[in-house]
């Protein structure tokens, strides 16, 4: 029952994770919610190129890393508690390489389409910089919080508390 | 419920008690069954039994300590007789000479004191008996031949030795309406002190039983052991009586033939174990160096136990049954009695014992070092046993003392458990029979094993048994077993202990 609440779990967190890169982030940066107080004739362009980039980017880091992860929780075979906890490093190797990328990507691509160097656009960098961070915990730290299978279960940071909370 | 009193006779008998002890740890004999043990050995000092001994008080140890558990692992009591040294009981002398006072019996008696001439070289009436009757039953029958008149007497004044404190608890059992009373002896009959012994105790038990009108209600059986090992002519310097292999055959005739004579009504079953290829041992006449390694006939010799349970109460039948090894080369599973039952409890103790000791003791060791919090973050078991803060959450905390001491106690046990089994299953001429275990070291069986001593993790069980169609996983998978299946809501070592003996036996 464990095992499948854990699985059930995963995949609600994908979804989610899904949902908030590719749906929530897109509408925050839109003109509907009016939030970013800059305006400029090239934000549709910029939407089309740094931005859906950067969120495709944030997105598959995440998801790639998270699928290593777990793909290692299943085969993951430890004699011993002090063995497991090596493992932790390589969790935190994921989420900061995967932070890392994420915003490389980001300043780079804005660099080479020679967005960074434009006014106006800094407040939309600091956006995309902030989601790259929170898409990191969203696309990967939830869903292994929740769901990493077996002996790593509890290497995730608050692993502990999220899964005592769907008795997994 | 059922009472079995289990008394090994010499060396051989205490080897046996060995496997009695081990298999009546895993529940073997049933869980509402009482064990007590005996030793009798003229050799106080003898290394057989003084590993008995220690086995005996790790494994009572832990029956005291786990047995309120949920399977029925150490669920059984285990009492403790003590050893009882005959000789003392006779006389304080050490040899023939002095117990039977030759110059008084050569005065008073001179015809007596020609025959004790006759039956006894002078080597023989001189020999110190401290290290036992030395492998000839006629000097162990004359000095049990003693003990009759001065057991008698015990009970009147009260139980004074193992030996009146057992006789004391049967005629107790009867006394509160229990008819499942067994008494078991053990013992080789082609050595000194248990062919000697075991004929004499038996019938003075009968006769003691029958006097009070008791003997319908007390099984006494017999596992003998014919011979099954030999040796080379003992290191003792000028000494020259002492046991010879080549005596073997002959003391096992003439024991054979008293029995058949001169048994009538002491046994109810006999049960004769033995094996045609001779384990060579070092050899020592008595004292701490005769230690040898147990051996799967005494391992036979125990599981005859439940076999006199069987149609209990069909006093007067003459029946004879035998059983055999299917090849001369090995020996399988299918080779022992209750083939099934033997084998499903014999693995789950020898994962459980090897899983304790190479894995788990050494975690919550670890636990203790690392701090529970972080510590739990690679075992997703720890928090269902332990407090992850200290003991708040009314769960134990794995550094307090009593469970540090609780794990002693079953890393112990484990380690005497896994030297005795290991011993057994390198038993076999050329062959390992059915457990495939690491070598422990013995040696340090008679000094104290050391639980905190550094020894490596291990994890894989599927390895360890022999034959096993089922290959089990590694322990953790056990582990994530513990940390997701509902098992007792037990917490602690003793929960810990209890549900790993528990999934070990569903993985067969």
């Amino acid at each position: 029952m464990k095992v499948f609440k854990q699985w059930f779990f995963l995949f609600v967190t994908a979804l989610f994770a899904i949902i908030w890169i590719f749906l929530f982030q897109p509408y925050v940066l839109s003109d509907e919610l009016n939030l970013l107080s800059a305006k400029t004739s090239l934000l549709d362009e910029w939407r089309d190129t740094i931005m859906w980039y950067s969120l495709l980017i944030n997105y598959s880091m995440s998801t790639i890393f998270t699928l290593i992860w777990i793909i290692q929780g299943v085969n993951f075979k430890a004699e011993s508690s002090r063995k497991t906890l090596v493992k932790l490093k390589l969790w935190w190797f994921f989420a900061i390489i995967s932070t890392s990328i994420n915003l490389s990507f980001l300043l780079i691509l804005s660099y080479i389409l020679r967005f960074i160097d434009q006014t106006g656009f800094y407040e939309f960098l600091l956006w995309l910089a902030f989601f790259a961070i929170v898409d990191v915990l969203v696309a990967f730290w939830l869903p292994t919080a929740i769901a990493t299978p077996r002996t790593m279960r509890y290497l995730p940071p608050g692993s502990r508390l999220l899964r005592s909370i769907y008795g997994g | 419920m059922k009472k079995i009193y289990a008394i090994g006779v010499g060396g051989s008998g205490s080897k046996c008690l060995e496997s009695v002890i081990s298999l009546h740890s895993l529940g073997f004999y049933g869980q509402d069954t009482v064990l007590g043990v005996l030793l009798v050995d003229a050799d106080a000092s003898n290394g057989n039994s003084q590993r008995t001994n220690i086995l005996l008080d790790r494994t009572i140890k832990a029956h005291d300590t786990f047995k309120n558990g949920s399977t029925q692992l150490f669920k059984s009591e285990l009492i403790n007789y003590g050893n009882w040294n005959p000789l003392a009981d006779v006389s304080n002398a050490t040899n023939l000479e002095g117990i039977f006072n030759k110059p008084a019996l050569q005065y008073q008696t001179p015809a007596l004191g020609k025959l004790f001439d006759a039956l006894y070289s002078p080597e023989e009436q001189v020999a110190d008996l401290g290290v036992g009757f030395r492998g000839r039953p006629p000097i162990g029958s004359i000095v049990m031949s003693r003990l009759e008149l001065e057991i008698a007497r015990g009970p009147g004044g009260g139980a004074r030795n193992g030996w009146q404190r057992l006789y004391a608890s049967i005629q107790d059992d009867l006394g509160a309406g229990n008819n499942q009373v067994i008494v078991h002896f053990f013992g080789s009959i082609f050595g000194g002190t248990g062919a000697s012994g075991i004929p004499t105790l038996a019938k003075l038990l009968a006769n003691q039983l029958t006097d009070q009108g008791l003997r319908a209600n007390v099984r006494i059986n017999a596992s003998l052991l014919l011979p099954y090992f030999g040796f080379e002519k003992p290191d003792d310097g000028n000494q020259t009586v002492y046991a010879e292999t080549r005596f073997f055959a002959l003391n096992t005739q003439a024991a054979l033939q008293y029995l058949t004579e001169q048994a009538h009504g002491s046994f109810d079953r006999i049960y004769l174990i033995g094996d045609h290829d001779k384990k060579q041992y070092r050899s020592f006449t008595g004292g701490t160096n005769q230690r040898n390694d147990a051996h799967f006939v005494e391992l036979y010799a125990g599981l005859a136990i439940n076999h006199g349970f069987q149609n209990f109460g069909n006093h007067g039948e003459s029946k004879g049954s035998y059983i055999s090894r299917t090849s001369s080369e090995r020996l399988i599973w299918d080779d022992l009695p209750d083939a099934d039952q033997t084998w499903q409890q014999l693995s789950q103790g020898v994962k459980f014992a090897y899983a304790w000791l190479y894995n788990f003791s050494l975690e919550l060791q670890d636990a203790k070092t690392l701090g529970s919090s972080n510590f739990a973050k690679g075992a997703p078991w720890f928090q269902y046993y332990f407090s992850l803060r200290g003991g708040e959450d009314g769960k134990p905390d794995v550094s307090s003392n009593d469970e540090v001491e609780r794990n002693k106690i079953l890393t112990f046990w484990s380690y005497y458990f896994l030297v005795w089994i290991e011993q057994i299953s390198t038993s076999h001429r050329g062959v390992g029979i059915w457990f495939r275990l690491p070598k422990l070291d013995a040696t340090t069986v008679s000094r104290e094993f050391n639980p905190d001593a550094p020894r490596p993790y291990h994890e894989r069980l599927d390895e360890l048994v022999i034959d096993e169609n089922r290959p089990l996983d590694c322990l953790d998978s056990i582990k994530n077993d513990l940390a997701d299946q509902k098992l007792s809501n037990q917490c602690g070592v003793i929960g810990l202990a209890h549900n790993l003996f528990q999934l070990l036996g569903g993985s067969n």
